[in-house]
């Protein structure tokens, strides 16, 4: 992880929000999957 | 994971052709790999445009460009096109370059079988397209018209087309079994010192089994249009009703490849990802063993399940039920990797250049083809959707959007350790959101005009079916001129451009990246051992 | 021109074991041709009815009633407590100048009573014709329970030019077949012996 050539523009700083940023999104998707999923509970043909 | 505690010597440059006969007579692994997916660009140019000239023709209803004959011709052969020549190449040609990167061997095990194997396909492709041109001479009735299927007895009958197809499938089908037999030597048997099994890359799992897909289920193919060309020919009656044969038995030959096929065409793009996701969101890859024995499941199941293709053909009901099931069980190991890829970007350090961003569309794109198979799958659906647009997008999804977008994904990730200089991001990014949408424009009415009813493989439709099929076309037509987009930036880069380092990409692990890029003419001179 | 290493002996032996599974994988397409056969008839997949010639007193049980046993046929009783609807129709293949219609299109029957229909089968040519018929049952359910007992189908059929011709038929449809089946179709498709495929692949418009 100590690369130091390339992509000079993602500092540490930046990265570990990323990291948090990716891990609230997928809390958002299970979240929206799981209320459609439970909607559907409540569908009736 | 993997470090390598030796680099490769720097070899002397040596003694070797130029110019035409270089590529004729190379061995080289790289050399051979580039011509592959030279080759695999150039024909899907050539099915692209293909099926352009169908769906211009479908734009409207109403028959105004071509004949319904020259119609049938260009489905078929657009599919045999952009199956045999364009993605199973394209695979091939990773295989080939990154392989022997990626395991520490100097190159492939069997050299000279694999230039065999590469020049077998140009005069297959030549073949397959031949009837075209030959009959703009007035030499027979044009190509294959029976669909990429050919199905009997219709390709019985069949014109001069079918017997070129024919010789083209046999061909292209020996190549393919050369090739998996090479890359199934050389990953059992050169690999670098210490790097076991369960330490191989998974990009080399995933073609371990599409390689062994491909020798268990191409020979039955070549069986199947064997029987077909003696029936044409030699008064046989496999397939001939008259004769005491059953064309339904040529659906069951045809399927028994013909579902492999399509796990041969998305095994190594399944095994490409965990690699891209992995760089691009700074973790190792999520559940390494689940997705290697989820791929071993996936290529057991594939060669049971083939009669899903035609349920509609009548069967037993107890048949029916076993290959109903038996098809919705590999969603299961598919789930698993679906939730492994997830899990490697889950808390990760993303950035979205190029691959990444074909890396997480595909997901996306694909997770559609698998739910729309999963409706497919279900038997009383199937009457409903069967030989409908639905099953075009469907397939159209799991195999541009799973297939050749997977490609796009490993092609903009090694292009830079192939060339040694960078691609351009902004084209790269431009391209990848023009495909999406046109893909989708494309392809999201064909959902609904399957819904409603309309059949495939006919080149005339109701009314009703118009403003769906205008809004595809011209979906097509952008996606077909966005691909120029990327064999310019392709071009540009092979030309020149900045110079990247050996590891490309911050967070890029694997042997792959400890070479120079490019890589040296040999490989690795020298085997690095795995700790 | 390049140092190619030789191959080793590994290799070679891998190679081997993998060309013996390609032509394994070959031999297997042919050998399902007649697997296919044995599980069509054992079946009646497809339509391949059970009366296949004479004295064929042999019952083909499906896979839902019990495998590929065979057991002796049981003394046809009628079932006079059903009607199942037979009903018949046929088709003349590409490349054979006939014609041909079902005298009867349908009919009502029990189970267990033995039947005879015919159809009227004309030659529009003028030169004489050999030509088969390659019966098939619908539903595949029914094609097992379903007995010829003579029919015009067990052999070939010659007709003089213009020719026509009542091509008799009797059957018996079982009374072991499956309640919930009340109408059968039988269809024939009518293929030139002779030159079928000359004419076939030669004229335009066959295809």
């Amino acid at each position: 992880m100590s690369d130091e050539h390339l992509t000079p523009a993602f500092t540490d700083a930046d990265l570990a929000h990323r990291r948090a940023a990716s891990r609230r999104l997928g809390w958002l998707l299970g979240a929206i999957v799981l209320v459609i999923y439970l909607i559907g509970l409540f569908i009736k043909r | 994971m993997i470090t390598a505690t030796t680099h490769a010597a720097e070899h002397p440059a040596e003694h070797y052709p130029g110019g035409l006969m270089r590529w004729l007579t190379t061995t080289n692994h790289k050399d051979i790999g580039t011509m592959y997916l030279t080759f695999s660009l150039i024909m899907f140019f050539v099915g692209g445009l293909m099926i352009l000239a169908v769906r211009a023709e479908l734009f409207q209803p109403g028959l105004q460009l071509m004949k319904p004959e020259f119609f049938n011709q260009l489905i078929g052969v657009h599919a045999l096109v952009m199956i045999f020549a364009a993605l199973m190449p394209a695979a091939t040609g990773f295989a080939n370059w990154m392989l022997p990167l990626m395991i520490g061997a100097p190159d492939m095990a069997l050299p000279r079988l694999n230039n065999w194997g590469f020049w077998l396909l140009p005069p297959a492709a030549i073949l397959l397209t031949l009837p075209f041109t030959l009959a703009l001479f007035g030499i027979g009735d044009g190509a294959l018209a029976t669909g990429w299927t050919f199905y009997a007895p219709l390709s019985v009958q069949g014109g001069m087309g079918v017997d070129f197809a024919i010789l083209a499938v046999h061909i292209l089908g020996i190549s393919s079994i050369m090739g998996s037999i090479n890359i199934i030597v050389t990953i059992f048997n050169m690999r670098a010192p210490g790097m076991t099994m369960m330490k191989l890359p998974l990009f080399a799992w995933g073609w371990l089994i599409t390689a062994f897909l491909l020798i268990a289920t191409l020979p039955v193919l070549a069986g199947a249009v064997t029987m077909l060309l003696t029936d044409r020919h030699f008064g046989t009656h496999f397939f001939d009703a008259a004769g005491g044969g059953d064309p339904i038995l040529f659906q069951h030959l045809f399927w028994f490849f013909g579902h492999p096929e399509v796990y041969i065409l998305l095994l190594p793009v399944w095994g490409l990802m965990p690699h891209v996701l992995s760089t691009f969101s700074r973790k190792p890859a999520y559940g390494y063993k689940a997705q290697v024995y989820s791929f071993i499941a996936i290529g057991l199941l594939s060669v049971v399940v083939w009669a899903h293709h035609f349920f509609t053909a009548g069967m037993p009901v107890p048949a029916l039920i076993y290959f109903m099931f038996s098809t919705m069980a590999i969603s299961l190991p598919l789930a698993v990797l679906f939730f492994c890829w997830i899990a490697t970007m889950w808390k990760g350090a993303m950035t979205f250049e190029t691959p990444m961003l074909f890396a997480v569309g595909f997901i996306v794109l694909f997770g559609i083809a698998g739910l729309t198979g999963l409706i497919l799958a279900d038997v009383a659906a199937d009457a409903q959707y069967h030989h409908s647009y639905f099953v075009v997008a469907h397939f159209h999804y799991a195999l541009f959007a799973g297939g050749i977008m997977g490609v796009m994904t490993g092609v903009y990730y090694w292009l830079p350790k192939w060339t040694g200089h960078m691609y351009s991001e902004k084209l790269g990014k431009l391209h990848f959101w023009l495909t999406v949408f046109s893909f989708n424009l494309t392809f999201i009415p064909q959902f609904f005009l399957g819904l409603a009813g309309m059949p495939r493989r006919i080149p005339d439709y109701a009314l009703q079916f118009a403003e769906f099929n205008a809004i595809s076309t011209l979906g097509a037509f952008v996606l077909g001129i966005s691909q120029l987009l990327f064999a310019w930036n392709i071009w540009c880069c092979v030309r020149g451009g900045p110079k990247v380092e050996s590891r490309v990409w911050e967070g890029a692990e694997g042997l792959e990246w400890e070479l120079s890029s490019p890589p040296p003419h040999h490989s690795w001179e020298i085997q690095p051992v795995i700790k | 021109m390049e140092h190619v290493q030789p191959t080793p002996a590994r290799h070679n032996r891998l190679i081997g074991k993998l060309l013996l599974m390609v032509a394994g994988a070959f031999v297997f397409a042919f050998a399902l041709v007649p697997l296919y056969d044995v599980l069509c008839a054992a079946t009646g997949f497809n339509g391949k009815t059970a009366g296949l010639g004479v004295g064929s007193g042999e019952i083909r049980d499906g896979f839902g009633v019990g495998g590929l046993q065979s057991a002796a046929a049981p003394a046809p009783k009628v079932d006079t407590g059903r009607t199942v609807r037979v009903e018949f129709t046929g088709t003349v293949m590409p490349g054979l100048p006939w014609d041909m219609r079902p005298l009867t299109i349908s009919l009502d029957i029990h189970p267990g009573e033995l039947q005879q229909v015919s159809y009227l089968v004309r030659n529009t040519s003028n030169r004489t014709i050999v030509g088969q018929a390659v019966p098939s049952v619908t539903p595949g359910q029914a094609a097992q329970h379903f007995e010829k007992i003579e029919c015009f189908c067990f052999s070939q059929q010659t007709l003089g030019p213009g020719e026509a011709r009542e091509m008799p038929l009797a059957f018996i449809v079982k009374p072991e077949v499956d309640r919930n089946i009340s109408h059968i179709t039988l269809s024939y498709a009518f293929f030139s012996i002779d030159g079928q495929r000359q004419t076939l692949t030669s004229s335009r418009e066959a295809r």
